[in-house]
């Protein structure tokens, strides 16, 4: 009977979570300023709170624990790239900010469209962001519908426990908008960073006494588990090029450049940069559960090193009551990405795709109106994706992870170099995101493991500046109004 | 000569319209180095993240718990967070809010 407690924490944390998604939002104007980037007034807090929310996803509660298991040192990527994600964002994002609040923008492709004088631009930025968008959305799902399917002890099937996670998450971010996930992701965080650090440091304790000894008996054992390089499970080349393009390209993904935008002033932004480090942090204790479990749990036993975490939690016999917890929090992370992104997803298809075929455009109001039905509709495509199969067509999609990416050149010009043309930039972009997905499906070989990303932002940025340099420069006045802000 | 708030258009720009934008106008020299240093600092740190293999690949000793390379790298997470807030204390006199 222990599975109904289980589930009665989960349900009563969720039921906490539709409350406050929804009211987060009750009594404000119904425009989409307001429904989009919270009419660009969020503070410190709210800010600090959604960044982390956004970012610790499914993956990094469920997958950081699992690369520590697998692969061991190469985890480390993840701790390195996640604390610096927001340092350049001290260079662009006050000027995001300003630009948005000064031009009215909402989203990241209204920006690169003003710049560079293209709808064609605007179109190709709002596919490849929901297209993107809708794999990562996908995996959220999973990871509910796997949760839920646990809790229960298989009662609820997956198909079902992804629905429950889709209908809270389309209601709350329907009702609420933007501010409604902004309260639901200080509820999300608070219970996830608050389980990592106890349960994770009271699981090495139980079963080793302590880290030191943890990591000594691992070095023992598997002398090269903890390092990088030949041997290992990541070579240096790998290592390094998926940090640095990480960190390059972490600010590009679109829910986190439409934050810039959100933020009450420069100095709330800056403050949750210095902050914002903290934050990674927690992934140590979500760590070293996947290193807990290297001496104690074979991998033919566990089937996927993605669920070493709730593994390593049933292995210690916890009350159901503190299982429901740690599943809860599980869910919160996947919750708290869903719903971020389903957000931004609906924002983009409706105001950087539905908008630029209309002759006339939305009222604030009736842009709003369309960006909640998208909400639903979004969520919807994601959530038949997660259920019927679709495992090669997420497959399929994993080069849009790189894609994104390729947005960096576009935006340092924007900001860095008057002489960028509408030809450059939209040449460049699309020749980096092919080579990304040429290298990232080993159509073009890649013998050092440097990785597509990196190699598609470097082709990108040579294309950029060699177009741009042969083509007619655009108007001094224009570029001036993004350089000079 | 026209000037942006505080200090004079900078000359090259006039001659070079479509150059490279490094600063905003008005941009004061001493802000300008202050800039410069936390930018090479923090690349530094990035660099150092992304070579971490180069100085800290290894297991033992293990610090507070952490085998080396990982304390490593968590130090620079914390040195990084004291950058970032002297930077924000340098530049929190010119924020616009």
């Amino acid at each position: 009977m222990g599975w109904i407690l289980t589930l009665t924490v989960i349900f009563a944390y969720l039921f906490i979570v539709l409350f406050l998604g929804c009211f987060g939002g009750k009594g404000r104007e119904k425009s989409v300023e307001e429904y989009v980037v919270g009419s660009r007034s969020f503070g410190p807090v709210l800010m600090y709170f959604m960044l982390g929310g956004s970012i610790f996803s499914a993956f990094s509660y469920l997958g950081a624990p699992a690369w520590a298991y697998s692969k061991g040192g190469a985890a480390f990527y993840i701790l390195a790239y996640l604390s610096l994600g927001m340092v350049p964002w001290w260079l662009w994002g006050p000027l995001l900010s300003r630009v948005g609040r000064k031009y009215n923008y909402v989203s990241q492709a209204q920006l690169f469209a003003d710049r560079f004088q293209s709808k064609t631009l605007s179109v190709l930025i709002a596919i490849v962001c929901v297209i993107a968008s809708v794999q990562y959305v996908t995996l959220q799902m999973k990871g509910g519908g796997y949760i839920f399917e646990l809790a229960s002890g298989g009662r609820i099937p997956f198909w079902a426990g992804a629905l429950i996670g889709y209908l809270i998450v389309i209601v709350y971010v329907f009702v609420g908008g933007v501010r409604g996930i902004a309260w639901v992701d200080i509820c999300h965080s608070t219970l996830k960073v608050g389980t990592a650090w106890v349960l994770g440091l009271y699981v090495v304790f139980k079963l080793y006494g302590g880290p030191t000894n943890m990591f000594a008996k691992i070095v023992a054992a598997k002398p090269t588990h903890l390092l990088i390089g030949p041997g290992t499970a990541m070579s240096y080349a790998e290592y390094t090029t998926i940090v640095l393009v990480s960190v390059l390209g972490f600010t590009m993904w679109p829910h986190l450049f439409m934050r810039a935008y959100a933020a009450k002033s420069e100095r709330v932004l800056k403050k949750t940069i210095v902050l914002y480090p903290t934050f990674a942090i927690f992934l140590v204790p979500i760590l070293f559960i996947g290193f807990a479990g290297i001496l104690r749990v074979t991998p033919d036993k566990l089937g996927s090193a993605d669920k070493i975490l709730p593994y390593m939690f049933t292995s210690i016999s916890l009350s159901p009551f503190v299982v429901g917890i740690i599943l809860a929090a599980a869910l919160s992370a996947a919750m708290s990405t869903q719903d971020s992104i389903t957000h931004t997803a609906a924002t983009i298809f409706v105001q950087d795709f539905l908008e630029i075929f209309r002759k006339k455009k939305h009222t604030g109001k009736e842009a709003a109106m369309w960006i909640r039905i998208f909400v639903i509709v979004f969520g919807l495509v994601a959530y038949s994706v997660a259920i019927f199969g679709g495992q090669s067509l997420v497959e399929l999609l994993l080069g849009a992870f790189g894609t994104i990416v390729q947005l960096l050149p576009l935006l340092l010009a924007v900001f860095y170099w008057p002489r960028a043309t509408r030809a450059g930039a939209i040449v460049g972009f699309v020749t980096g995101a092919i080579v990304n997905n040429l290298v990232a499906f080993q159509v073009i070989p890649n013998p050092w493991h440097i990785n597509a990303g990196i190699q598609g932002l470097i082709v990108n940025t040579v294309v950029l500046v060699i177009v741009s340099l042969l083509t007619k420069p655009m108007d001094l006045q224009h570029v001036r109004r993004f350089t000079d802000l | 000569v026209k000037s942006f708030g505080e200090c004079p258009v900078d000359d090259e720009r006039e001659k070079k319209p479509y150059g490279v934008v490094f600063f905003r106008p008005g941009v004061s020299p001493r802000a300008k180095k202050i800039k410069l240093f936390f930018f090479a600092a923090m690349s530094l740190i990035i660099l150092a993240q992304g070579f971490y293999w180069l100085f800290a690949n290894f297991a033992k000793p293990i610090i507070f718990g952490m085998p080396f390379s990982m304390f490593f790298i968590v130090a620079l997470v914390a040195i990084q967070f004291v950058l970032l807030l002297l930077l924000y204390l340098f530049e929190s006199k010119e924020m616009k809010d």
